[in-house]
């Protein structure tokens, strides 16, 4: 009767464990297919950071919409 | 009766067993149609349900400038395709798709009506665009991911950088020269799949090889530099309604190239909207007189040969040299001059009669060796040698006119790599555009070191050269207008009518204007050359080169830390108190020095004022400040009551009193 029981034990817990296993590789491809759109994604914005960075943009916020203008030599001090 | 019965059973259980049996053979033979025939179909056709290869776009590495930001990106961008054969509605999906592409409805037509079972509709769409085409779920339109190219600073270095095609395949610039290193292969990306098209990763799901695919180039080019040369460039063009122009920056140590410059400009974005020769990197590919920008190599020739002194005059005829069958004019008639001062005025009949002196040998010695003629060999497309012939075919009137600038064609990149060899001490290097090659870890594989080509002139003679094209900078000078201010430059104007190729000889309203040189002398961070092509109006290099050539030094060379007189430097250290006492006693005996000199200025007692006040008292003296500390002054030196002088440096360390 035990040697019956802890046979089909085993054979449930070989089950459980392929669909285990089958789950998880479900969710491994469902991991990696929202990696690589997070990955187009973070290349996207980095793209947008690098448009927004350019000097002729920065330049054109600073003097037309911060009225800010380019220091003169003696207005200068370095810091070493 | 008997004998039918038993036949009755015998038959029903003869005939469930023929049933059965044929049952069986009807299994048995369709297992071994199944499994035996048609095996090797089966298993293919399973394999190509039950495993998907996604095939992944090879990526295309980045390029960087040399602080690491992004000129060239690549995107994960979708494309339209049709299955014409599968589209069930085809005015339906035309009314669909049109408005969301913006494109012409009877191409969309002609598109989708296609025999074949693929064709484009629209390639390369935005994210928007994208997302709308897979909410109408059309059938027989599908998205494929393609790589589109970036530049996110549009015109910026476009030249340097280039292009690619819709194939990806670089067309310009960089993007070209490098095309192989920068682009990826495809790889395929392998997976299971399910009864419903479900993913299902089993086992190994990337590509397991792990090698790299693509590589990243990072450029010498600066942007911060890049950006000044391209604005002031662009305003001087402008400003002179000239028909172009270029400009070059060259560290002149290493022969890195800092900023590379072809006006007009063109956005990589949208490159087929321009025409294409202004995609061309003109800077490297297109040969011009340099006119007198070329004394300077006359002149460095002409000393390191010991044939002529800085201090040697030479009789100018005032303004009007006869050579042969050609006559020589200078635009200032002039007597006698001494070198220096030739080179200072830009005397052409002054320039010619050294040349003559020199000779046409050792001067087509001193061309070559400053590598005109020959490629600079920089990595880049298109390079152009320019046009130096042989001394054999000289006329007799060329090592005159080659003197200043003449019969001779070269490209800008020469003559900034010439100008180098100058600035550096002699040694001519070989341009660097490229700084290292990455790989997509953005680890380092090859670094590009500083190659010295060839030794062209001595140390002394490099700094003697510099020491002349520093006159004429200075009053009186062609170059005045190309001081920045506190710096001290050193460099040369010039002014060369162009070549009119239909007609031969010179065009008669046609010049290049142009202005080279380096700055801080003593230091030389930067070479800069500047060259504005047809200028309107005036056409001398000195009234419309030079401010520019001014303007961007300016500009760049606080960037380079060469900062000009009478900076105030703050040092934020406070391990300063041993270097404090050695200038101290060195400024007492410069003291004693200077006293004897009259309406120069004390220095005050800043003893235990508050460093704003401190500085607000030394402000404006031309002192080069530095300090350390905070809270109250503490030390200074030069001590309060020595004499002090524009130029002078000055330190003061501050302590809080707690």
């Amino acid at each position: 009767m035990l040697p019956l029981l802890f046979f089909i034990l085993s054979a449930l817990f070989f089950v459980w464990s392929r669909i285990q296993v089958i789950q998880l590789g479900y969710e491994i491809s469902k991991a990696l297919k929202e990696g690589r759109s997070l990955a187009a994604m973070n290349k996207r914005l980095t793209i947008e950071v690098a448009t927004l960075k350019s000097y002729g943009r920065i330049e054109k916020v600073a003097v037309e919409e911060l009225g800010m203008s380019k220091p003169k030599p003696d207005q200068v001090v370095v810091i070493r | 009766m008997k004998k039918k019965s038993i036949n009755w059973l015998k038959l029903r259980m003869f005939i469930i067993a023929c049933v059965l049996f044929l049952g069986f053979i009807l299994v048995g033979a369709r297992m071994f149609q199944l499994q035996v025939l048609q095996k090797e179909e089966l298993y293919k056709l399973a394999s190509q349900q039950q495993h998907v290869q996604i095939p992944l776009v090879p990526k295309r590495g980045t390029i960087y400038d040399r602080q690491g930001n992004e000129l060239a990106v690549s995107i994960e961008v979708d494309s339209v395709y049709a299955d014409p054969r599968k589209i069930k509605d085809l005015g339906k999906t035309v009314s669909g798709l049109t408005p969301i592409l913006q494109m012409d409805r009877e191409e969309v037509k002609r598109r989708l009506k296609s025999g074949s079972s693929f064709e484009w509709v629209q390639r390369k769409i935005s994210l928007r665009e994208s997302e709308q085409i897979k909410a109408l779920r059309l059938p027989g339109i599908y998205l494929m991911k393609e790589n589109k190219r970036f530049y996110p600073n549009a015109q910026m270095a476009a030249h340097v950088v280039g292009f690619v095609g819709l194939d990806s395949r670089g067309l310009e610039g960089i993007e070209f020269q490098y095309d192989t290193s920068l682009n990826g292969k495809g790889e395929v990306w392998n997976m299971n799949r399910d009864a419903l098209g479900r993913g299902i990763a089993m086992d190994e799901p990337l590509p397991s090889k792990q090698e790299e695919h693509y590589r990243n180039v990072v450029l010498t080019i600066d942007k911060q530099v890049q950006y000044v040369v391209e604005t002031e460039l662009g305003r001087a063009v402008q400003k002179w309604g000239a028909k172009g122009g270029m400009a070059i920056a060259m560290e002149p140590s290493t022969g890195k190239i800092l900023a590379i410059v072809t006006y007009p400009f063109f956005n990589p974005n949208q490159f087929l909207q321009y025409r294409s020769g202004v995609w061309r990197n003109r800077a490297i590919s297109d040969a011009f007189e340099p006119g007198s920008l070329f004394k300077v190599f006359l002149a460095a020739a002409a000393i390191d040969e010991q044939m002529v002194k800085p201090s040697d005059a030479f009789y100018c005829e005032n303004g009007s040299y006869k050579v042969y069958d050609r006559t020589v004019h200078d635009v200032h008639k002039h007597g006698w001059l001494t070198f220096r001062q030739i080179i200072k005025v830009s005397s052409n009949i002054g320039a010619s009669k050294v040349g003559e002196k020199l000779g046409k040998d050792r001067l087509f010695k001193y061309v070559t060796a400053f590598g005109f003629g020959e490629k600079t060999k920089i990595s880049l497309p298109g390079e152009s040698r320019g046009i130096v012939h042989h001394p054999r075919y000289w006329s007799p009137v060329a090592v005159d006119t080659i003197s200043f600038g003449q019969g001779i064609s070269v490209t800008g990149i020469q003559l900034v790599t010439a100008l180098s060899a100058i600035a550096n001490g002699g040694s001519l290097m070989k341009p660097l555009i490229v700084e290292r090659v990455t790989n997509e870890k953005g680890e380092t594989l090859q670094v590009s070191q500083a190659e010295m080509v060839r030794k062209v002139v001595s140390q002394g003679v490099a700094r003697q050269v510099a020491a002349l094209l520093k006159g004429t900078t200075e009053k009186g000078g062609t170059g005045e207008g190309a001081i920045p201010a506190g710096y001290e430059v050193a460099g040369k104007t010039g002014t060369a009518q162009k070549v009119d190729s239909q007609l031969g000889g010179y065009a008669e309203d046609r010049y290049v204007s142009g202005f080279m040189g380096f700055a801080p002398v003593q230091d030389p961070r930067m070479v800069l050359l500047v060259v504005i092509d047809e200028p309107q109006g005036t056409n001398y290099g000195g009234v419309v080169a030079a401010p520019v050539f001014k303007a961007i030094m300016e500009n760049v060379l606080p960037y380079l830390h060469a900062h000009p007189k009478g900076t105030v430097i703050v040092k934020n250290e406070t391990d300063l108190s041993m270097e404090l006492e050695q200038v101290g006693t060195r400024s007492f005996v410069e003291d004693l020095q200077v006293r004897k000199g009259t309406g120069r200025e004390m220095m005050p007692d800043l003893a235990g004022l508050p460093m704003r006040v401190a500085l607000s008292q030394i402000e404006g003296k031309g002192l080069i400040i530095k300090v350390s500390g905070t809270g109250r002054l503490v030390e200074q030196a030069p001590r309060a009551g020595a004499i002090i002088e524009k130029g002078d440096l000055c330190y003061l360390k501050f302590q809080s009193p707690s």
